[in-house]
């Protein structure tokens, strides 16, 4: 992936495009096996559908207004759980103090907390933005936890025979080992994210893909509502794949372990 | 082979070779030395030195390790697993701290990690988010030495590696990254320069050659060197003096003066009088490391 050179790009496009004319294959022999298109459009209702959502501007403003709840959630999450957790690697008192309380609460899927979301902070953006940080909020916190303790004693000691203080410490080892740890709770965070959002708009939101979705349903479009179900799909692949070609330029020395 | 003189080290002084380092880094570097007083440093005492664990601290690790190394001298420490060696090794460091008796370097008692020394592993030390240059030019860049890339430029080309400047450690070899171990901790001049088998994680012919790199780095630079090895060949092969440790509880066995058994300089040549020292060498060792068998 990483070393993707020209001879082997178009393979690859090539593996792409099969894989998806399989899913295609599979759900239009479905439809067709079923016949009813409220229960299951085919792709060709699907796409009709796409082209009526295309031609008003709510689709854009419900993807705009997803796209906003996930990156303020994911914002906050990763602004609270970064520092948190390589304050508490570094402290064992807070740790110990704290630790339990994490794992009291991550058990406690996002979908639980939307009720309290509601009393909260009503309908609209806020609850969404509680929600998507949440569910953001344990990846980024258990990976960047992980990613403080596992500092070489020895990189340790190396740095400070080479007369580095503290703040270089932090900043010249400390910070980069944990790094590959906290870009990955990054990037599970932020497909949690996607998750969480959709799952807060289809009950506290009056916007937003997982808002149309519902309001879909109720009309018994079931083709918008797939037409809704494949954007949220191939807009978090492009999350997940954009993530991944910026790792290389923020963790550059790891190229050759993948 | 060039070779250079780096840093404010007085125990450079002592290096017959050269200066190679040209431009204003070589200009900074002799500035330094002549600032410095002219005396050796890297002296390293200990006294009555232990380490005790368990609830009673009843337990030694290491038991009244009373040595004293010269400045420049180069020591070896051989023993078998779990005689101390690098409990031995971390104290001078300041990486451990004594439960009983003094560390000393050059009198004043050692408390944590200073770049008065220096360290190499056995390996995976390097950090591996910096390049090969980055991570030689952390010391210069971290005590604020003039020209730090030039200094680290310097020594990676005394380490035959300058063409891999810009390369990230995961990338070279096991040697070559030992070789940049070794360029970084010498690039701070440190008066004395622990390794812990830096050559244990090697093949045998890298290792051979990297002793003999060692061997001529060590004579350009002139730190005092703590050698811990598991490998007697190589310790007679490098050392001035080759200390014997014993285990139950850790502590010094027998000090072996290989400079004043062995005057030839080419210890890789066996004759008899080195053969006989080898196998006395790994006798001490075999009796000590039965006693742990025979507990």
């Amino acid at each position: 992936m990483i070393h993707a050179s020209a001879s082997r790009l178009l393979p690859a496009l090539a593996w792409l495009l099969l894989s998806l004319s399989l899913l295609l294959a599979v759900w239009w022999l479905a439809a067709a096996r079923i016949g009813n298109p409220v229960l299951l459009p085919g792709p060709a209702l699907v796409a009709t559908g796409l082209a009526e959502l295309l031609g008003g501007r709510t689709l854009f403003d419900d993807i705009a207004a997803s796209l906003k709840r996930v990156f303020i959630g994911f914002f906050i999450a990763s602004a609270l759980a970064i520092p948190l957790a390589l304050v508490m690697a570094y402290l064992r008192p807070l740790r110990s103090l704290l630790l339990p309380i994490v794992s009291l609460l991550r058990p406690i899927p996002p979908i639980a907390w939307i009720p309290l979301a509601i009393l909260w902070f009503g309908i609209g953006d806020r609850p969404s933005y509680f929600i998507t940080a949440l569910a953001a909020f344990f990846p980024i916190f258990l990976n960047a936890f992980a990613g403080g303790l596992a500092v070489e004693p020895r990189h340790i000691h190396a740095a400070r025979f080479l007369g580095a203080n503290r703040w270089r410490l932090i900043r010249s080892i400390y910070f980069p080992s944990a790094l590959p740890s906290i870009w990955t709770g990054l990037r599970i965070g932020l497909g949690q994210s996607w998750m969480a959002v959709v799952t807060a708009e289809l009950i506290a939101a009056q916007s937003g893909l997982g808002y149309m979705i519902q309001a879909s349903r109720i009309n018994l479009e079931t083709s918008h509502v797939l037409v809704g179900m494949l954007l949220i799909g191939v807009l978090g692949a492009l999350m997940t794949t954009l993530l991944g070609v910026t790792e290389r330029f923020v963790l550059p020395w790891q190229q050759r372990q993948r | 082979m060039p070779s250079l003189r780096i840093g404010p080290s007085p125990s450079l002084r002592n290096a017959t070779a050269p200066i190679a380092a040209n431009g204003p880094a070589g200009s900074a570097i002799r500035a330094a030395d002549r600032a410095s007083p002219p005396l050796k440093r890297g002296a390293i005492s200990l006294r009555n030195v232990g380490i005790s664990f368990g609830a009673d601290r009843r337990r030694f690790a290491l038991c009244d390790v009373s040595l004293d190394i010269a400045p420049g001298e180069f020591a070896a420490f051989l023993g078998p697993s779990g005689c101390g060696k690098t409990t031995l090794l971390n104290l001078v460091g300041g990486m451990l701290q004594p439960t009983e008796g003094t560390v000393r370097i050059d009198g004043d008692a050692v408390r944590e990690p200073t770049p008065r020394c220096n360290v190499v592993f056995q390996q995976h030390s390097l950090f591996a988010w910096m390049t090969v240059l980055d991570n030689v030019a952390f010391g210069p860049r971290a005590l604020g030495l003039a020209e730090p890339e030039s200094v680290a430029r310097a020594l990676l080309r005394l380490v035959g590696l300058e063409d891999f400047a810009a390369a990230y450690p995961a990338t070279l070899s096991g040697g070559m990254q030992q070789r940049v171990a070794i360029a970084r901790a010498l690039a701070t001049s440190p008066d004395v320069l622990l390794m812990d088998e830096p050559f244990g994680a090697l093949d045998a012919q890298t290792r051979s050659i990297m002793q003999e790199e060692l061997a001529r780095l060590r004579h350009t630079f002139a730190p005092t060197v703590i050698f811990v090895t598991h490998d007697v060949d190589e310790a007679l092969l490098l050392a001035d003096r080759v200390f014997v440790m014993g285990v139950n509880p850790g502590s010094i066995k027998a000090v072996i003066d290989v400079d004043a058994e062995l005057p030839s300089r080419n210890r890789r040549e066996h004759d008899s009088a080195s053969l006989s020292l080898r196998s006395r060498v790994l006798g001490l060792i075999r009796e000590e490391s039965l006693k742990v068998f025979n507990r």
